[in-house]
């Protein structure tokens, strides 16, 4: 008895001081930016990817970025890439339940969000579409759309490893079952069979996905069973240099052409030293900030770009490495996840 | 005793790869007499246990019910000609109620088909009362937990359960091992008022006293042998004593005091 | 030795012979830990994040969505639990059994209803072959299930991607199975229907019903209950087809509103399922807990993961939060329970 009725005082000391430091924290923010601008702030609920998938940060810290520049009141709201549709469902009803000046979303299971939309824009908030969900923007009455289409990546990558010889490719799927992941391989493989070559898809068992030294020994292993691959094209930074750890295992380097999606630290430095061809730049940076800063235009003054605005594939290789290092190394979170 | 005996093991040999745990063992248990089996650690007397409730098939000889051959092949077929028995650790469940502990496996209901659901004021109705009838009366409550219950208590509701769902014959393995002083008398108490009731008791213990207090017969079994078999009248706690720790190795470390406290003993 | 003495010992040690206060009695039921989760967490929301749409009825539908889909789940994987066992392959049958519903009704355009037919017929074998080798075997169910988690995963990814090339289909979601699996009113999911009913049979079935007392007997010691005559092989094998069938209500439940089949669906169930038993008050070790205390503990994760969004707080604490809530509701359903067994 005294034991539940102390927890209980506790708890509801703790749940005071927790009340006060946040009145606090949100009066503090309002005042700030009513002094920059005496409207009262934009609110924009972004929902998009969670910050452990290494790709979101550099998207988070563009959105952020905006939000502080533009006084605008942000609201990051992450869908859980495990539960990946009801996720996308629940953290729509929640982006519109707190009825906010505009939605900025990615779609990525677009059967599920795109009904979302359609809600959204009947209760008079308007969506920017982010990131993917391209094919059915315009359907659903979003404004607009900022990113990168995904079988574009697939195209560039292909035409690049082309370009370097290539006529067997072996695309690397490291979550099974993204329909995403999915698009960009059959994207790959549509553009290497018009350049006359063929690729494959492996697909990396769930259970492995994120443990590098697994997924370079299954790669090993892919390759010593299909001796004709000549090369590699991975859709994160993370396979990529298990990749490569494959292939000088196999000591075929300089043999099989490495391309990724994705920029991380050490696939910067494996373009710098010729261990990796290429790599592929959705540039997540620009959508987060573009999705931010094109919402705040269009609910302030009602304007927006026409049309798609793709911020990628750009491709970083040996052309361009050192300026795009000096800022991977400047500004964290911004080329890509530390 | 001039009744029959309910049960009745003749000649019984249980061997287990070569060791033999039971060897020529005869023992027969009557209607309202407490006989308590003794002997040291590995004597055999849970294989004879097992034999009689149908946990082990003997190797050799014969389990008698009612004057009747029997060969279980399941401690259910055992417990359904009336021979129960209560172990201490398994006897009961904690993290359940009084009622729901004493009903298992034979909830009363009421109504039919799918809206068929057990009787909670009978079940508790009838654990209280049958708890009564062994003197526990501060259980007050059918839905107190068994956890709360001290240990007597808790053999207690075992021995009911039994006792209500028709026993004849009441093994008690240990009973008292883990017990404190005032714990051990609920138990002896219940034991007693087992026997006034006509329960023939096969009571298994390592404490003299104990088996001293409430026994009728002894049976004494060293190395899978009945090594004596005596009515209480026939010997002194003492002797008793030596016997089942074999003799004058034990008497020889008992201080001078001990001695005379267990000469000196009823 | 007389009577006198032994009860006026034994009155401190229970609770004695007077009847227990009212607060006392409902704070030793099993569910009490995670009754005042929800409503603590509840309470909490509603006052930092009550403006903030938390509140409004779309964002009441969510977490009250949320928190259906995951209780339909989590109401027999903490009757499982308290039969002392657990399934950790439930995850891996929400995953195949919407692959199964996708494919037919998606790309082999079939009636759903036939795929909805296949896939609890699938889910009762699956938990059907669980129970029956834990059973046998005697071996942990924790090893058994996750053996099998593996193989319904890897087999329904392998026969989706021989079939139909892809490991997410589309289903087609039409006529009355559309209507029972993915209606929804004012965004209340007819979810929240199926898990009302859950509720209230699982609350008869375990607190009313022989069943019930055989199954908390089971958990609480395998061997006593078998000594005492309760069909423990059967009260396991059941409980374990009633949990697979959970899941695959659920799924046909998120495969009809979400019109997509994906081999990777609810692979969380196998975590939250088993949180929400607990943060309910049902003990690992089996034997204690009740449907209501689950369901408190769907309610107190749905709130949770979804109130965190509403406070515009860095919402990758959400785990966070869940997990410190797991930790707090353990402890305080610990000492809950030390209090009903007289200990405190
Ligand atoms: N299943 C079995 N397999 C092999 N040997 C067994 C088995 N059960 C009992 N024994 C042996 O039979 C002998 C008698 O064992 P039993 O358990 O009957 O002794 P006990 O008198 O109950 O001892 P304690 O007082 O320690 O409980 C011992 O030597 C034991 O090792
Ligand atoms: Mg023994």
């Amino acid at each position: 008895m005294t034991a539940s009725l102390s927890l209980k005082a506790r708890c509801v000391r703790w749940c005071g001081t927790a009340a006060v430091a946040l009145t606090l924290s949100a009066g503090a923010g309002s005042i700030a930016a009513q002094a920059a601008d005496d409207e009262a702030p934009i609110r924009i609920a972004f929902v998009s990817g969670p910050l452990y998938d290494s790709f979101f940060p550099p998207l988070y810290q563009g959105a952020n970025d905006a939000a502080d520049l533009l006084g605008v009141d942000l609201n990051y709201i992450p869908i859980d890439e495990h539960d990946i549709e009801a996720s996308s469902a629940r953290t729509m009803q929640v982006a519109i339940a707190q009825a906010p000046d505009a939605i900025v979303v990615g779609s990525f299971i677009s059967s599920v969000v795109d009904p979302y939309i359609v809600k959204a824009v009947e209760a008079g908030i308007p969506v920017y579409v982010n990131q993917s969900g391209q094919a059915t923007w315009e359907k659903v009455g979003a404004f607009g759309f900022v990113g990168q289409i995904g079988p574009d990546a697939g195209v560039v990558a292909a035409q690049h490893l082309s370009k370097a010889g290539a006529k067997n490719v072996l695309c690397v799927i490291n979550v099974p079952g993204n329909p995403y992941l999915q698009a960009i391989c059959q994207g790959l493989n549509e553009e290497i069979t018009k350049l006359g070559g063929t690729s494959q898809n492996l697909e990396l068992p769930t259970a492995d996905s994120t443990d590098q030294a697994k997924v370079s020994r299954n790669i090993g292993a892919f390759l010593q069973s299909h001796k004709d691959i000549d090369s590699i094209f991975t859709l994160n930074a993370a396979v990529a240099t298990a990749a490569s750890a494959a292939v000088e295992a196999a000591q075929l380097t300089g043999k099989i052409h490495i391309g990724t999606l994705e920029i991380s630290k050490v696939a910067l430095e494996q373009v710098r030293n010729g261990q990796i061809e290429f790599l592929i730049n959705e540039q997540p940076y620009l959508d987060g900030f573009y999705g931010v800063l094109f919402a705040y235009h269009y609910v302030k003054f009602g304007l927006a770009p026409v049309g798609m605005v793709h911020t990628g594939p750009s491709v970083v290789d040996k052309s361009n490495i050192e300026k795009i290092a000096t800022v991977f190394e400047k500004y964290p979170n911004v080329v890509g996840s530390q | 005793m001039e009744k029959a005996p309910v049960v009745e093991l003749r000649h019984v040999t249980k061997r287990f790869f070569g060791v033999t745990a039971v060897k020529d063992f005869s023992l027969a248990l009557h209607p309202g007499e407490v006989v308590c089996l003794l002997g040291e650690n590995g004597a055999g007397k849970s294989t004879i246990i097992k034999v009689l409730t149908g946990v082990e098939m003997p190797t050799g000889g014969e389990v008698l019910v009612d004057g009747k051959a029997v060969h279980f092949r399941s401690p259910k077929e055992a417990r359904e000609l009336g021979i129960a028995t209560v172990y201490q650790e398994t006897a009961t469940l904690p993290l359940m109620s009084v009622a729901r502990n004493f009903v298992l496996a034979a909830e009363p209901t009421t109504g039919r088909g799918v809206f068929k659901r057990m009787n909670m004021e009978e079940a508790s109705k009838i654990a209280l009362m049958r708890l009564r009838e062994l003197g526990i009366t501060n259980v007050s409550s059918g839905e107190q937990l068994v956890g709360t219950l001290s240990g007597g208590q808790r053999q207690a509701l075992a021995i009911a359960r039994a006792l209500h769902f028709g026993a004849r014959v009441l093994i008690l393995d240990e009973p008292t091992a883990a017990l404190g002083v005032r714990e051990s008398a609920t138990v002896l108490r219940l034991i007693e008022t087992v026997r006034v009731r006509g329960v023939a008791v096969l009571f298994i213990t390592h404490n003299a006293y104990h088996a001293y207090s409430t026994g009728d017969r002894f049976v004494v079994l060293r190395r899978g042998e009945s090594i004596a078999s005596f009515a209480k009248d026939e010997r002194t706690i003492g002797e008793v004593i030596e016997l089942m720790a074999g003799g004058a190795e034990l008497k020889s470390l008992l201080s001078q005091a001990e001695s005379g406290m267990v000469a000196g003993a009823p | 030795m007389t009577d006198t003495e032994i009860s006026a010992e034994e009155a401190d040690a229970g609770p004695g012979p007077s009847q227990p206060r009212l607060a006392r009695r409902l704070l030793m039921r099993p569910e009490a830990g995670g009754v005042i989760s929800a409503i603590v967490v509840f309470a909490f929301f509603a006052i930092l994040a009550g403006s903030n749409g938390f509140l409004s009825p779309l964002g009441v539908a969510g977490w009250l969505d949320t928190a259906a889909e995951l209780g339909i789940i989590a109401i027999p994987i903490g009757m499982l639990m308290i039969a002392g066992e657990f399934d950790l392959s439930v995850g891996s049958v929400v995953g195949a059994t919407s692959i199964i519903i996708a494919m037919v009704s998606g790309y082999y355009e079939m009636s759903p209803w036939l795929g909805i037919a296949i896939a609890f017929a699938f889910g009762a074998a699956v938990g059907l072959i669980n129970g029956i080798i834990v059973v046998w075997t005697k071996l942990p169910s924790f090893i058994v299930t996750l053996a099998t988690m593996m193989m319904v995963l890897g087999g329904m990814l392998g026969v989706s991607i021989a079939l139909t090339g892809s490991t997410s289909i589309s289903a087609a979601a039409t006529g009355s199975a559309a209507v029972l699996f993915a209606a929804e009113w004012r965004e209340l999911h007819v979810s929240i229907i199926y898990w009302i009913v859950l509720i209230v049979i699982a609350t008869y079935v375990m607190q009313r019903t022989p069943f019930g007392n055989w199954a908390y007997a089971t958990g609480g010691s395998a061997q006593t209950a078998r000594l005492a005559g309760v069909p423990v092989a059967r009260v396991k094998i059941i409980l374990f087809v009633c949990t697979s069938l959970g899941a695959v209500l659920t799924s046909t439940l998120q495969t009809m509103t979400f019109q997509n089949g994906n081999v990777t669906l609810g692979a969380q169930y196998v975590f939250t399922g088993i949180a929400a038993s607990v943060i309910g008050g049902v003990l690992l070790t089996g034997g204690y807990g009740s449907p209501l205390g689950t369901v408190s503990g769907a309610l107190t994760y749905g709130i949770v993961s979804l109130g965190v969004f509403y406070l515009g707080w860095n919402a990758d604490l959400t785990e966070f939060f869940i997990g410190a809530l797991l930790l707090l509701a353990v402890l305080a359903n610990h000492r809950l329970r030390l209090m009903a067994m007289g200990r405190e």
